[in-house]
């Protein structure tokens, strides 16, 4: 049996002929928020009910507002509903400009 | 070999450079846009806001800087200038900014929403035409208003202000006065489904 190879050694010479089968990309030394954020832009869920549930389990508000700010920027056909539930998981301060950009007409043509 | 690895694997993606407090968030231009919008908002003086959104790339700045507008504009002792200013030309930001502060004048508001509000020019005139009927114009303002540019959503609203007015005309606007009389009814009806018929 071979021993376990660290998944540098395995992605390295992996990237360098071009195979994607492997991660290429460094991996997150973020915090939890930070590398589970890099996991949701890569794979956005499908509806706002999935997305608010995902956003909620961020603590971090920051990753919350990149989150419901790339998660609306890309569903511009979410009701104002949607959007505001969505918005709502904001902090008191950023909720103002959330609102408006998910139940503004002109903003979502 | 080995330098091959480390240039084309090993490095990590590039910082941004950035405000104090975001440095944590600099890999990743979603979340460091967010960061310093969260880190601007709270300024009230736009000497020290907009540095920090300039700090980001073109579009994120964009961004930052109508957010802080939309946030600072309910701050009366900033004024529509210093708003417009920090806009940076961007269309929304200004139609948002000229929301909050408008003109004293129907006249002066449609032409500032087509200098400054871009394609929104329209969405611009059309706040700017409620704002006109929610302050009970006579009928020669009206009319007035009506011979102004981008009075479509103008045109649009007036039946139904004429019906919540209580009146069943709408004042002489030249050959599509009839056309509007007929909205009113119309609109009249929708709103009181008893009434059976709206006396000229």
């Amino acid at each position: 049996m071979l021993p376990a190879l660290p998944s540098w050694m395995i992605a390295v010479p992996c990237c360098l002929l071009g195979w994607t089968t492997v991660s290429c990309t460094a991996p997150c030394t973020g915090s939890a928020d930070i590398c589970a954020f890099e996991k949701f832009k890569a794979a956005l869920p499908a509806t706002s009910a999935e997305a608010k549930a995902v956003i909620s389990g961020y603590t971090d508000p920051v990753v919350r507002a990149a989150a419901v700010g790339l998660w609306t920027r890309l569903h511009r056909e979410v009701s104002p509903d949607e959007g505001s539930a969505l918005c709502g998981l904001l902090e008191a301060e950023s909720q103002r400009g959330c609102l408006r950009r998910v139940t503004s007409p002109h903003l979502n043509r | 070999m080995l330098i091959l690895w480390l240039l084309a694997c090993a490095t990590s993606p590039p910082r941004l450079a950035t405000v104090p407090g975001c440095t944590a968030y600099a890999g990743d231009e979603d979340l460091l846009t967010a960061c310093v919008i969260r880190s601007v908002l709270p300024l009230e003086n736009p000497f020290l806001a907009m540095p920090a959104c300039d700090t980001l790339p073109a579009p994120h700045r964009a961004e930052c800087r109508g957010r802080w507008v939309n946030a600072e504009s309910g701050f009366p002792s900033l004024t529509r200038e210093v708003l417009l200013s920090a806009c940076d030309g961007q269309p929304d930001c200004a139609f948002d900014a000229l929301d909050a502060r408008p003109a004293g004048t129907y006249a002066d508001q449609v032409a500032a929403c087509e200098a400054l509000a871009g394609r929104y020019v329209d969405d611009c005139a059309g706040h700017a035409a409620q704002r006109l009927l929610e302050a009970h114009p006579t009928d020669a303002a009206i009319r007035a208003a009506l011979q102004a540019p981008h009075a479509d959503r103008l045109r649009m609203m007036l039946p139904t202000y004429m019906a919540v007015a209580g009146r069943t005309h709408c004042p002489d606007i030249g050959p599509t006065t009839a056309a509007c009389d007929g909205e009113v009814a119309q609109e009249i009806l929708r709103r009181n489904p008893n009434a059976t018929q709206v006396q000229p």
